[in-house]
């Protein structure tokens, strides 16, 4: 077996050798042709040359005369080719005039044609007369003014693929390198392989021989040790390559889910969010950007915000904020200049998240607060409103009290108008603030109706004594009219008896000297209802779409003049509406108003139980 | 008799003055807005004005604008009465020039020594 193995080696070996041997002939080979061609090619270029300068001297140029050395041989001689085999000047019939040869070689018969200009210049392979010998023959015309004088013909050596003296150190400087070249390969390649020659002997001395024969070779035993700890030192490796692979793809995909679990959110939240990277790109945009900046959100993407396609108000009011400013920061804008509608903007700065001080970026949100906006704006309208209202009584109260404590000796009647008008003006300020308080509790939700049994006889008799009692209905005619088969009903009673006094009031202070105010309750079909009827100044048609709104007063002079806040009808209106009730206004100038609040009897009236 | 002409749309003001600046030789007339005023003054100017700023139809600023662009008129002093103590509603005022304010509640005292400086400066510029 050893010997086998052994001599399989040396095979191994020897077939390196010889192919090495083989492939530097190759390349000599190979090297010798490629030098031989190019001398060839060489060859015809020269010649060509040489027949061509040949043929531009005059023919008697060329031809020896009495007297005067070959002038052929000089110029042949001149020219200092080794490989020249003889030049030739010819008549145009091939008789030579001149001659010229080197030893030993015969210049060719064959003659050319006089009659064919076009093969007058060229070359061709001629038989030297030497065995063994190539020629290759240049030839041009010789001509006089157009006219055909005779031919030039020089002839060369061919080069030929045997040895010549001039490529004997070429070779030798090839193939030193190419012998030394390849016993090193050999003996490397010899290195390289006894290990695993060695290696591969081992095995197959393992395989062929029983288990015994192992634990008897200590360097068997050694090998096979060094070898399996070999095999499970890579199989580890190569375990924990695919678990990190499955971890990295685990990863991957995870990362891949939160980001698309983070877009969703942003993009479900309702307002406009970007995220803008360090470099301050934007890298994110949702949908709710693109109304709010009437923007296309995708437009923004990879963008600055300097090169973002906005209006350019609406990146003046952003610039303060997309500094990168380490703090949050907020600004507003008109979206397309729209000074009715707001949009806010917060710049949130946005940081690593275990690491305070590195910045990652920042977080735009967006949102249209016009609805902010408008509230404060009628907040503030609503304040001004009340102080100005809380004003008028108030300096009312206060002129004609300084009146009556400048002036002792004043006249009955003004002292009387005096008194009247502090009391009239106190009771209009409290009803102000009281409808205030109602309002205020009405509109925060605040008030639960508490529904009683309540029967409108009592109520509305009740309701008119208030009236006559604040004598606002000094000059007036009361009448309250419910008829006695009316069944109680259920409201909120003192919610009612303010709306009642509102519109009492009203209707007494509306009205003209000796008029009437009729308060009345009476069943229909399906309502309860509940009319309050003045024959008072009445109010004008333009008003009357309004006269339900908060703060609402008529231009009219003679409403202006009878005072009044705005709130009674609004706040009158907020308590039936909150027993799911109706109110309705009819007027007419100079004739009257009546105003009737009505209610569903299922709403109001009391379950038979 | 001097003249003074309120513009209100309210009656308060114009009542107590009749009763308190009677004994300082004044008449009062009423105006409800800057209409009638202007046309009260056109037929018979006032010796001075005072003026509520809102009021239906035409308010107080306008009737001040409307009389200090007209040249022809016969000077007298404008007294405005405001319960608005915000400094920018007055910028309008300060543009015009020469219109005293009052804020409510006014007190008629106050309006009669006012009115009566007034009138003295008035004269002496003439």
């Amino acid at each position: 077996m050893i010997p086998a193995r052994s001599s399989s080696a040396d095979r191994a070996g020897l077939f390196v050798l010889v192919a090495g041997l083989a492939a530097a002939l190759l390349v000599a080979f190979l090297a010798v042709r490629n030098q031989t061609e190019q001398r060839a090619t060489e060859l015809v270029d020269q010649g060509s040359r040489l027949v061509k300068a040949l043929a531009a001297i005059p023919k008697d140029g060329l031809v020896p005369s009495p007297g005067r050395p070959n002038p052929l041989a000089a110029v042949l001689r001149a020219h200092g080719n080794a490989d020249l085999a003889y030049g030739l000047v010819t008549d145009p019939q091939g008789q030579p005039l001149s001659e010229v040869t080197a030893p030993g070689l015969t210049p060719s018969v064959l003659p050319l044609a006089a009659d064919k200009p076009a093969e007058w210049f060229g070359h061709r392979p001629v038989d030297s007369g030497a065995a063994g010998l190539e020629l290759i023959e240049f030839h041009g015309p010789l001509l006089h003014d157009g006219r055909l004088e005779g031919f030039v013909r020089v002839a060369f050596r061919a080069p030929t693929l045997g040895f010549d003296a001039r490529q004997l150190p070429f070779l030798a400087g090839l193939a030193l390198p190419i012998l030394l070249l390849v016993p090193l390969f050999f003996f490397m390649l010899r290195s390289q392989l006894r290990p695993l020659q060695e290696v591969s002997q081992r095995v197959e001395q393992l395989a062929a021989s029983a288990p015994p024969d192992l634990a008897g070779d200590p360097a068997a035993r050694d090998l096979v040790t060094r070898f399996g700890r070999f095999l499970d030192a890579t199989e580890k490796r190569i375990r924990e390559l695919e678990a990190g692979r499955g971890d990295a793809e685990t990863a991957i995909k995870l990362l891949g889910y939160k980001r698309e679990k983070v877009e969703s959110a942003l993009e479900t939240l309702p307002e406009g969010v970007l995220v803008l990277d360090e470099g301050s790109l934007t890298v994110f945009a949702n949908t709710k950007v693109g109304p709010l900046l009437s923007v296309d959100p995708a437009a923004l993407v990879g963008k600055r915000p300097t090169e973002w396609p906005v209006e350019g108000g609406v990146l003046r009011a952003l610039s303060p904020l997309l500094g990168g400013a380490s703090t949050s920061q907020t600004a507003d804008f008109h979206p397309d200049g729209n000074e009715s509608r707001r949009v806010s903007v917060w710049a949130l700065p946005l940081f690593a998240p275990r690491d305070a001080t590195r910045r990652l970026g920042s977080l735009i949100v967006l949102r249209e607060t016009t609805d902010q906006m408008l509230a404060a704006q009628a907040r503030d309208e609503f304040i001004a409103h009340v102080a100005h209202e809380l004003k008028t009584p108030l300096a009312n109260i206060t002129l004609y009290g300084e009146l009556l404590r400048d002036d002792p000796n004043l006249a009955a009647d003004t002292r009387v108008e005096a008194i009247n008008t502090v009391c009239d003006e106190s009771r209009r300020a409290a009803a102000l603030i009281n409808n205030l308080l109602n309002i205020s509790r009405i509109e925060a939700g605040s008030i639960v109706i508490d529904r009683q049994r309540v029967r409108l006889a009592e109520l509305l008799a009740d309701c008119m004594e208030q009236l006559q009692h604040t004598g606002a209905s000094r000059d007036l005619r009361l009448q309250v009219s419910v008829p006695p088969e009316l069944p109680p009903v259920e409201l909120d009673k003192d919610l009612l008896r303010i709306a009642l006094n509102n519109l009492l009031t009203n209707a007494a202070k509306y009205n003209r000297a000796g008029g009437e105010i009729i308060l009345s309750a009476e069943e229909t079909d399906e309502r309860i209802v509940i009319t309050v009827q003045d024959s008072g100044i009445g109010i004008p048609a333009a008003d009357l779409p309004r006269i339900f709104d908060k703060f609402y007063r008529s231009a009219d002079r003679e409403a202006v003049a009878r005072g009044g806040h705005g709130l009674g009808l609004y706040l009158a209106r907020q308590i039936v509406e909150l027993h799911q009730g109706q109110i309705e206004v009819t007027s007419q100038t100079g004739q009257g108003t009546r105003v009737t609040l009505s209610f569903r009897k299922p709403h109001v009236l009391l379950r038979a139980a | 008799m001097k003249r003074l002409l309120v513009v209100d749309d309210e009656p308060h003001v114009a009542r107590v003055l009749r009763v308190s600046l009677a004994k300082e030789g004044w008449q009062i007339d009423l105006a409800h807005d800057g209409h009638e005023a202007l046309a009260a003054i056109a037929s018979n100017p006032p010796d001075a004005l005072i003026t509520d700023i809102q009021m239906p139809g035409m308010g107080g600023e306008e009737l001040c604008r409307r009389l200090h662009a007209d040249d022809t008129r016969p000077s007298f002093p404008v007294l405005v009465m405001t319960s608005m103590t915000a400094r920018d509603q007055r910028s309008w005022a300060q543009e015009l020039g020469g219109i005293e304010f009052l804020e409510k509640p006014v007190s008629p005292r106050r309006i009669a020594t006012l009115l009566g400086q007034l009138v003295a400066r008035e004269r002496t510029d003439d």
